[in-house]
């Protein structure tokens, strides 16, 4: 009989939870078309989950669910699938050697070193992606350009000017040909996070914004053709070790599969900075969230001393941030798609009465 | 006043919506049939039939609220309930199967796909039911 301890007890009250996770989770995720788990992982390592088997459950729920999003994305002509799967191989590669690194970890450090390991990566990642995304949409939002077409940066223009015989590739989403082997970096970075946080779309899609020039709907509806190759692959290696919780895994699958469709079809009414400012928003919050519980685990490991009545503490205020995190993104993002729809409906009735 | 100012033709009424939201929908529909109501009050058989008609043949058409997709919706909700059902029902020798780890890989993506594919179809007719569209 294997040992069930790392998996926790689900009642009624942890289900609820996980399912409204979920939704909020996979909304996210089909807005900005990555970092569904960036609220998912934490949410659930706050009620418990170790790190390793957090991360395992959600990239085993993500892969399927980034093939629906991935689907329902390119009916609105928003996915590059050339760009996917090349970026999608070297993403693989990725994913096998992180996932290697987590179990080392596990192995070596327990759950505390696992749980430290995941939260400092996501301090880390999420300080710098998420300062850099909400700099750009405030910049653009600054400078009145929001319902302006997205041009390339400097680094992609340079990029694109790179002209390496017999690698050059012609991308629909950038209209331009690059050299694939700008995108094995790319795809190699982005795996290796997703196995460490279960996010790879922090690199994948900000990479695919800048270094490649890829319009901001596009890289995240093009991030889910890469998290479908990632996940199929993270799931077998995760799986093959008994690290996924599938019980977890398919009731937040259920609540993400009603959010998806929803953050999906949003992401048609919205103007383009706006990703930036919800991707941005949340990142730094989920970031508060997980800095806070980081003392109690190295507490746990012996790195710093006992904490005493100060870690429940820190840790009821990791998690009243991490539901905050997810209040704020369900927020945005229905209020963004409230006026969206509200105002295309005047559009039509206009145009209807002016017929 | 309202009836002595309305006057149309038979089949002329078609009610058009501007945005296909589920608040929408009934208040327009009750709109219809008070319209139909009043035609008949005053007479105009025809007229009123032709409206309540045109209401009819929304909800028989193959459109998004038409009774039979609504009832395909019921049944793949039906469906993602029952396999939900057997994950709870099963949930201990599952947890302990597949944390094994080794070849259990397999049962954890055939779970995987087969909640995926039932419960999406669901959850896709579920907001397509309710009006929820993408901007074209």
């Amino acid at each position: 009989m294997p040992d069930l301890s790392g998996f926790i007890a689900l009642d009624p009250l942890n289900v609820a939870a996980l399912f409204v996770v979920g939704f909020v989770g996979g909304m996210v995720s089909g807005f900005i078309g990555s970092g569904g788990a960036f609220v998912l992982t934490p949410a659930m390592m706050s009620m418990g989950v170790p790190g390793i088997v957090a991360v395992a459950s959600n990239i085993c729920h993500k892969f399927p669910k980034a093939l629906v999003g991935a689907m329902k994305r390119a009916k609105f002509g928003q996915v590059d699938v050339k760009l996917g799967l090349i970026m999608g191989a070297s993403a693989e590669a990725g994913v096998l050697i992180g996932a290697q690194i987590q179990q080392n970890v596990k192995e070596a450090f327990g759950d505390a070193g696992s749980n430290l390991y995941v939260s400092v990566a996501f301090v880390i990642v999420l300080g710098i992606v998420g300062g850099f995304v909400l700099r750009d949409a405030w910049r653009l939002h600054r400078a009145g350009l929001t319902d302006q077409k997205e041009t390339a940066g400097k680094l992609a223009l340079w990029v694109r000017s790179l002209h390496i015989p017999g690698t050059m590739v012609y991308f629909k989403s950038i209209d331009a040909r690059v050299s694939f082997l700008v995108t094995i970096p790319m795809g190699f970075a982005t795996g290796l996070l997703a196995a460490t946080i279960a996010v790879g779309g922090f690199i994948g899609v900000p990479s695919m914004i800048y270094v490649l020039g890829v319009p901001s709907l596009m890289a995240s509806a093009t991030e889910l053709v890469i998290a479908f190759v990632m996940g199929l692959g993270g799931t077998i290696k995760f799986a093959w070790e008994g690290f996924v919780d599938v019980r977890l895994a398919m009731i937040i699958l259920a609540g993400s599969l009603f959010g998806i469709q929803v953050g999906a079809i949003g992401t048609t009414y919205v103007k383009p900075y706006m990703v930036k400012v919800v991707m941005g928003a949340i990142m730094i919050t989920v970031l508060f969230s997980r800095l806070f519980v980081v003392p109690v685990y190295m507490a746990d490991l012996g790195l710093i001393g006992s904490l005493g009545r100060a870690a429940p503490i820190l840790s009821k205020i990791s998690f009243a941030i991490m539901v905050f995190a997810l209040v704020l993104g369900a927020a945005i993002i229905g209020y963004a798609l409230y006026t969206g729809m509200r105002d295309h409906a005047r559009e039509q009735a206009l145009k209807a009465a002016a017929a | 006043m309202l009836k002595a100012a309305i006057r149309l033709p038979v089949g002329a009424f078609k009610p058009r919506l501007a945005f296909s939201g589920p608040a929408n929908g009934v208040m327009t529909k009750f709109d219809t049939l008070m319209t139909a109501v009043v035609f008949a009050e005053r007479g105009e058989v025809a007229t009123a039939q032709s409206i309540l008609s045109s209401l009819g043949s929304r909800l028989t058409a193959g459109g998004p609220r038409s009774l039979g997709r609504i009832v395909k919706t019921a049944g793949l909700g039906l469906a993602s309930a029952a396999l939900y059902g057997a994950l709870y029902a099963f949930e201990r020798p599952i947890l302990a199967m597949t944390a094994e780890g080794g070849y259990s890989l397999f049962l954890v993506i055939a779970i995987a796909f087969a909640f995926s594919a039932v419960h999406g179809a669901f959850t896709g007719r579920f907001w397509d039911t309710l009006g929820l569209k993408a901007r074209k």
